[in-house]
């Protein structure tokens, strides 16, 4: 069984991988124009042409969603960096969502070992598997009922 | 141009040694990024702050983004007042009598 969750996960995870990549530059595009609309208006044209610019400079899928998530943080500190009140505020803000990542990505973990360890969902990876592959047992596991009965 | 306080953190010191290499060079944020490894989350708000208090001036490239076919770089440099506070910074951190910025 273990097996075939490997097996799962596997696929489920290449094909994941496979798409974020093929999406990645246009998932950049789109979270640097994010980044910008966090700006102060006065500053979003120059701050739009620049980070486009450096994305394009970017080497690899990869390179360039890393490159648009630090415009998502720079572009806060940016931003905060007028007042410091709003710098405070930015940092409690900050402080509060990493606390909160934190939290999810503990409650995901345990979760997941907790799932690994109970048997009900091993039946319920295995039907996903099989809808994947388009299997049926429904029929076999019939035939074999009836020949354990008979 | 204020007088405010610039914390002299690792990224600061990094991008301060990088522009004093080649003062007088006119850089990208991109090319800052890639030659003294800043993520673009610390680089960004840095040349900001470095602007706003004067060490830095930043002009947009000289060329036509339709022409071009993509969007013009900000290049920074460093100011006069720049050069000299950021040697001063980096004097702090000299060892065994090399200065930190050509280490």
């Amino acid at each position: 069984m273990e097996y075939v969750i490997g097996l799962f996960f596997g696929i489920v995870g290449s094909l994941v991988a496979a798409e974020v990549y093929c999406w990645a530059p246009n998932i950049a595009r789109r979270c640097v124009e994010r980044a910008v609309l966090r700006l102060p208006e006065s500053e979003r044209d120059r701050f739009r042409e620049e980070w486009l610019a450096h994305l394009g400079e970017c080497p690899g899928s990869l390179g360039k969603l890393w490159h648009s998530m630090g415009c998502l943080s720079g572009a806060r500190a940016i931003s905060a960096a007028g007042s410091k009140i709003a710098l405070v505020r930015a940092s409690n803000t900050e402080r509060a969502r990493s606390i909160a990542w934190k939290g999810f990505l503990t409650k995901v973990i345990v979760y997941s070992l907790e799932m690994y360890t109970k048997p009900a969902w091993y039946a319920v990876l295995f039907g996903f598997v099989c809808i994947i592959f388009g299997m049926d047992h429904t029929n076999q596991l019939v035939s074999w009922i009836d020949y354990v009965l008979n | 141009m204020g007088e405010f306080e610039i914390r002299l953190t690792g990224p600061t010191l990094k991008l301060l040694k990088l522009m004093l290499e080649e003062p007088a060079k006119k850089r990208s944020g991109a090319e800052i990024s890639r030659e003294a490894k800043i993520g673009s989350g610390t680089l960004y708000p840095l040349l900001v702050r470095l602007e706003r208090v004067g060490w830095l001036l930043s002009e947009w490239e000289q060329i036509d983004p339709k022409e071009a076919g993509r969007p013009r770089k900000r290049f920074y440099r460093l100011t006069a007042n720049g050069y000299n506070k950021a040697r001063e910074a980096l004097a702090a951190f000299q060892m065994e009598g090399t200065p930190a910025w050509n280490m």
